[in-house]
């Protein structure tokens, strides 16, 4: 058969899967670049790229799956058997048709995002090289496996569900092997070569799935399926591999155990040799159980204001009241010059009662004066190195008392997201900070928490840092 | 009449409540006994597992099996109306659904007894994580009532999926509350804490939905009286 018309025949076979297809995997990149667009960043689409491309390797499965379905079913199997075709060529010939079109179709939210970005920020993405590579295995294998499941399967639905089954179970097979593992992140990622095995098994499995396809058609083998032993068989395995990789990495006995009600999130830091559990208690393990001695962190402040009195924080009226932002953490930890650093928020309020329409009483906080202060972690205590005065903040916190704030550190900056604003600071020399520009927030974030965390402005972020 | 239509879908579908009850809990029992998450993150894992999984398995050859097997015909000669028959394989999936989330609420309460996460705790997150998945059959019917095979409700199912994933985006990146209160995911959204205050008000979740599923089932029931094509 004349190979460009078979191309044309099986693409126009395929049809309305591709067009099905393209319409899922680029719907949420155009959303976010419509969205983008609207909040006035230009039309592009970058953070929604990684959802997307999950979705390229099931895509692919389903277009294999489809593929195969078109020319494999009762009647059409049987029609194109009595034809003079060689059963070698023509499965190669829609395996790699059906293979190159899948490839397009999960490289289409790629090159878009690429694409707009370059035209936004006249910037490339980053690691986009990586993720394509990626991307691209990932959907091979998929594709390889479903057209060789919906080979021997024949019904499209329970293929591609065996298909993205066997696809996972390869990409756990490089967790699950090493029978000996301690720590996965030393032992399977860095030492034992994890992405190359990886790559390996999908690569294996996407070519032995390929001469097994062919190997099937041509002695038209066959097997019948059951949904319910499908199932079964499919949560029995899910089970054992679950089994199989927990028991190399959940074989530590508990041997002791406290209750830490005091936080509802735990900031466990190493500081020369010492564990430290939110910089208040230093954990030991004598004869196999723990103890939480209390560092003298809270009193650092006397201490320092007593060793070097000449140099004064910041005063303050003593009868306010005194809260620190990130309540439930240390603070922001970063590094400069080798040494260790923390950023954090020290608010100060009158707490004022207020009578509820329920009958109950409730404080609310009015805050007086904020400042971000800058500690240095020396020798098992926090010293103060510098502090910046934000009072003029405290008109932008809400009725209900909530000072939103939160930070994200680069190189040598830290964006601050402070109530309604996002100040950049110079964080190069901690001991000077210094606000370099000041910007108002414009909308919320999508991974809003409890605190209504919103966006930075990211004109002033470079490409590589966001 | 309706209850012994009823009858006739928990025959028919009491192995998926056997495999949901089984394997939900051996996950269970595994994560809580090795302990390699925290007792709220292990009660995610498994609500998230079983929010897709379980509607999916039941959807999957819910309606579309009786075409399949062409049993339909059988059915729809039954004097019974057919509305009737939907509600039947409806509710019956619905109820069984339900008591596999509850039976896994208790089982997590049961190994955790509160040693991380406080009383009740766990029950709620995989309860609200029950809603969220009665929701979703509701739209996986809505849109895979008429499928003739499998393969139809799948696509169904990944349709929805899809449709309400633009519309989460949307709604969480342009703060359209009202658009975030349809979201049949809200509840186990909720659950999670993953969204603000201010987007989520649990009373306004609770009468959008009702009023978006009697919506939704209107126009599922709807549907599937005016089947023609198999018939």
């Amino acid at each position: 058969m004349n190979t460009v018309r078979f191309a044309h025949q099986q693409v126009f076979q395929l049809k309305w899967h591709i067009l099905a297809c393209v319409g899922l995997i680029m719907g949420l990149p155009l959303e976010e670049a419509v969205v983008n667009l609207h909040a006035g960043e230009g039309f592009h689409s970058s953070s929604l790229t990684a959802v997307t491309l999950l979705l390229g390797p099931l895509l692919a499965g389903l277009i294999a799956c489809a593929n195969v379905q078109a020319d494999l079913d009762e009647k059409r199997d049987a029609f194109w058997r009595s034809k003079p075709v060689g059963v070698g060529p023509f499965i190669t010939g829609k395996f790699v048709i059906g293979l190159i079109l899948s490839l397009v179709i999960v490289a289409c939210p790629v090159l878009f995002a690429e694409a707009t970005t370059r035209l936004a920020d006249g910037e490339s993405l980053r690691d986009v090289r990586i993720l394509f590579l990626f991307v691209f295995v990932m959907s091979w294998l998929t594709y390889s496996v479903c057209f060789f499941c919906n080979v021997l399967v024949r019904k499209t639905a329970r293929a591609w569900l065996i298909g993205v089954a066997i696809a996972c179970f390869a990409l756990l097979i490089p967790f699950v092997l090493p029978l000996n593992i301690k720590d996965v992140a030393t032992d399977l990622v860095k030492e034992n070569g994890f992405l190359n095995s990886i790559l390996v098994v999908t690569l294996g499995l996407a070519v032995l799935s390929y001469i097994g396809s062919i190997v099937a058609v041509q002695r038209n083998w066959q097997i019948h399926t059951h949904l319910r032993s499908l199932l079964w068989g499919g949560a029995g395995l899910i089970f054992v591999l679950f089994l199989l990789f927990s028991r190399q990495i959940a074989n530590i006995k508990i041997l002791d155990e406290q209750r830490f009600a005091e936080h509802t999130s735990l900031d466990v830091d190493k500081q020369h040799g010492r564990l430290l559990v939110t910089a208040r208690y230093e954990v030991t393990s004598p004869d196999d159980t723990l103890h939480l001695t209390p560092t003298n962190q809270a009193t650092s402040f006397a201490l320092w204001e007593r060793i070097r009195p000449d140099k004064p924080l910041y005063e303050v009226d003593e009868s306010l009241e005194r809260s620190f932002y990130p309540n439930n953490t240390t603070g922001f930890h970063f590094q400069r010059r080798g040494r260790n650093y923390t950023l954090r928020l020290d608010a100060f309020y009158v707490g004022l009662d207020e009578l509820q329409s329920s009958g109950s009483m409730k404080t609310k906080r009015s805050f007086k004066k904020l400042y971000l202060r800058c500690t240095e972690y020396v020798e098992g205590y926090s010293w103060p190195v510098s502090f910046l005065d934000l009072s003029d903040q405290v008109e932008q916190v809400n009725e209900r008392g909530y000072i939103r704030f939160g930070v994200q550190l680069t190189r040598d900056r830290a964006f601050l997201h402070l109530n309604e604003q996002c100040l950049v600071l110079e964080t190069s020399e901690p001991n000077n900070l210094a606000v370099v520009e000041r910007k108002p927030l414009k909308r919320l974030s999508q991974y809003m928490g409890s605190g209504m965390y919103q966006l930075l402005p990211v004109e002033s972020i470079p490409m590589s840092d966001r | 009449m309706l209850m012994r239509l009823l009858w006739k879908e928990w025959q028919e579908n009491l192995w998926k409540l056997g495999f949901g009850l089984v394997t939900s809990a051996a996950f269970v029992v595994m994560l809580f006994r090795i302990r390699l998450f925290p007792d709220t993150a292990s009660c995610a894992i498994i609500s998230v597992a079983q929010l897709f999984v379980i509607p999916v398995v039941y959807a999957l050859d819910l309606f579309s099996g009786e075409m399949s097997n062409r049993t339909i015909h059988l059915l729809f000669k039954v004097p019974v109306s057919r509305w009737k028959i939907f509600f039947s394989k409806y509710l019956m999936a619905l109820g069984c659904m339900g008591l596999i989330f509850v039976s896994t609420g208790l089982l997590m309460e049961l190994m955790g007894h509160a040693r991380e996460a406080e009383m009740g705790m766990l029950f709620r997150i995989n309860g609200l994580f029950g809603l969220s998945a009665g929701l979703l059959l509701t739209w996986f019917c809505v849109f895979g009532c008429q499928s003739r095979n499998e393969a139809g409700s799948l696509v169904a199912m990944f349709g929805v999926m899809m449709g309400w994933g633009i519309v989460w985006f949307w709604s969480s990146f342009c703060e359209v509350v009202w658009a975030f209160h349809l979201l049949p995911v809200g509840f186990a959204i909720g659950a999670l804490k993953l969204t603000s205050a201010a987007m989520l008000n649990w009373v306004t979740l609770v009468m959008s939905q009702v009023a978006i599923v009697i919506l939704a089932l209107t126009i599922a029931c709807y549907r599937y009286v005016k089947i023609r094509r198999v018939l």
